[in-house]
């Protein structure tokens, strides 16, 4: 395992796709702080004094970012041990197909939290001279950076059972890139859904310079009974939780987030290694 | 030329991919069109009603995505299996293998759309209200979206006969259709700002009083809002969201700035083709 590691992590640091990915991560990271600090320019430009763009609105961009970038990072990465039969090689040796699973599991999973890093690296040296220092209490900040970094690990495993499991390079980046979208878009259908108020509330509005009142009424989309606690269910999972730690900055996201990819780390690995021990490696 | 044409299309009837795509394309148009029935339905007391051309040209931001994935795969097997390597042994020239494959993209993409069309019709007559466009805009709009369709499969067969390698031309082309469609997004999202922002506020006696419009300093103006204009006219992933949301205002300029996209991606493709180290 520790030289199926080492060589992996030799692997990774020479690995293109890697560096590519990483620049790709700190280059937004860049942006954003940089897009921040104009668009308060714009605003004090306009006679806005006190306009204030917060570090904060900048920082917790990058789990939208982290699962895409791994996507096809994971399936290039890993998708090569195939096309090269670099996985025949290790089984010939003599290691087993559960240490060369964990081994690839341990360096995605490690790629996605420097890519983590490597936006949060980017924003703060960017962002703290042009904006300021964040105004999210420092635990909270933590908090939302754990969870993030949890999900992104429990997207690691997931594209890592997919890679481990399906021979074609190309068929794994496109299943794993339309898994990571598919996981974005539907988070952010389920926040929609789920953030319907139950009732359309009194509301008053001007008409003809007079204030006109309407009555509150029910909302027919309010979502209720077992199929809203099926949509939390899917909201909760690694993928759509990048739209849910967006949401609940303020508040804080709920603890159990980092144990549904926790749960999801362990059921596509468990799963994904009594697959690829049956698996015919041809 | 032909006979590459007829191969292409022989490998097309029997390929799963294209059939699993046209099936796509069809459970979406099936998909959106029972979407706003149901919507329709569900909002008949406040008297919404839902509108065939509300779906009819949404295929416009679905082709690029299901194209994305098409293209890259089945053309990117003629480098893994020695295909391309075959053909020039029997005297094609490499012009008319990249323009086989292109003719073949683009009949794909438009069979994608006719699939699509087709399902909303199918469902859509019956079950939703009718047109409110004129024929005129509804003939534009569908050949804007064709000529779009056209215009993405050019791009991707640019990549996938320049890249020799299936998986990196299928992760290029599908990250790129995504992120030409966030800045298009991005893009329609500064747009539509407004140009003043009106505070309201209530004077003692309870009326309201609208307080002088001052400059939104989020619009962009001058110069940068012509560039942003001409990018959301200009690139695909743009006119892709233009028709997916109907707000495409000039469909006949989106059509031949898709033309100019075609053929301009199609000259530069085949000429690094020509000189590309098939090795």
């Amino acid at each position: 395992m520790v030289n199926l590691l080492s060589a992996g992590f030799l692997r990774l640091w020479r690995s293109r796709s890697f560096w590519v990915c990483l620049g790709v991560m700190a280059g937004v990271g860049v942006f954003e702080a940089v897009s921040g600090w104009r668009a308060m320019m714009d605003f004090r430009s306009s006679g806005v004094a006190d306009a204030i763009v917060s570090l904060d609105s900048r920082y917790f961009i990058f789990p939208f970012l982290s699962g895409i970038l791994l996507s096809p990072f994971c399936a290039l990465f890993t998708g090569a041990e195939y096309s090269d039969g670099t996985i025949r090689n290790k089984l010939s040796v003599g290691h087993t197909r559960a240490a060369v699973y964990f081994s690839n599991l341990v360096l995605c999973v490690t790629a996605g939290i420097l890519f983590c890093l490597g936006y949060i690296a980017a924003v703060l040296a960017a962002g703290f001279p042009l904006l300021g220092p964040m105004r999210t209490p420092f635990p909270v900040v933590l908090w939302y950076t754990f969870c993030a970094v949890a999900m992104t690990s429990a997207l690691a495993a997931l594209f890592t059972m997919i890679a481990m499991l399906c021979q074609s390079k190309a068929i794994t980046a496109v299943i794993c890139i339309f898994l990571a979208y598919f996981l974005l878009f539907l988070g952010i259908y389920l926040n929609n859904r789920l953030s319907e108020p139950e009732t359309y509330p009194e509301q008053q509005y001007v008409q003809d310079g007079q204030i006109v009142t309407a009555a509150a009424h029910p909302n027919p989309n309010y979502v209720r009974g077992g199929k809203r606690a099926v949509y939390q269910f899917l909201y909760d999972l690694p993928g759509c939780q990048a739209v849910q730690l967006a949401t609940t900055i303020d508040t804080g996201a709920p603890p159990r987030l980092p144990l549904y990819s926790l749960a999801a780390v362990l059921l596509s690995t468990g799963s994904g290694i009594l697959l690829f021990r049956r698996k015919n490696l041809k | 030329m032909r006979n590459l044409l007829s191969a292409n299309l022989l490998r097309l009837r029997k390929s799963m991919l294209f059939w699993g795509c046209l099936i796509l394309m069809l459970l979406l148009g099936a998909g959106f069109t029972l979407q706003r029935y149901w919507e329709q339905i569900a909002y008949a007391e406040f008297g919404q009603l839902s509108y065939l051309d509300e779906v009819l040209f949404r295929h416009g931001l679905l082709i690029g995505i299901v194209t994305a994935l098409f293209v890259p795969m089945f053309f990117g097997i003629e480098y893994s299996d020695g295909a391309i390597r075959n053909k020039m042994v029997v005297g094609h020239s490499r012009l008319s293998i990249y323009f086989a494959n292109l003719i073949t993209a683009a009949a794909s993409s438009l069979a994608f759309c006719a699939a699509y069309i087709l399902a909303v019709l199918a469902l859509g007559v019956p079950l939703l209200n009718g047109v409110r466009l004129t024929a005129v805009q509804c003939a534009l709009l569908m050949l804007g979206t064709l000529v779009l369709s056209a215009a993405f499969s050019a791009l991707y067969i640019f990549v996938a006969m320049l890249c020799a390698r299936k998986a990196a031309s299928a992760v290029v082309c599908i990250l790129g259709v995504f992120l030409l469609l966030f800045a298009g997004i991005y893009i329609s999202a500064r747009l539509s700002a407004p140009e003043f922002l009106t505070e309201y506020s209530i004077a003692d006696d309870g009326q309201v009083v609208e307080e002088e419009p001052e400059p939104n300093p989020q619009y962009p103006r001058g110069l940068e809002r012509e560039v942003y204009q001409f990018l959301y006219d200009f690139l695909p992933g743009c006119q892709s969201i233009q028709y997916g949301d109907m707000s495409a205002e000039n469909p006949a300029l989106l059509a031949a700035y898709s033309l100019i996209i075609l053929t301009v991606s199609t000259g530069a493709g085949a000429a690094l083709f020509r000189r590309k180290d098939l090795k």
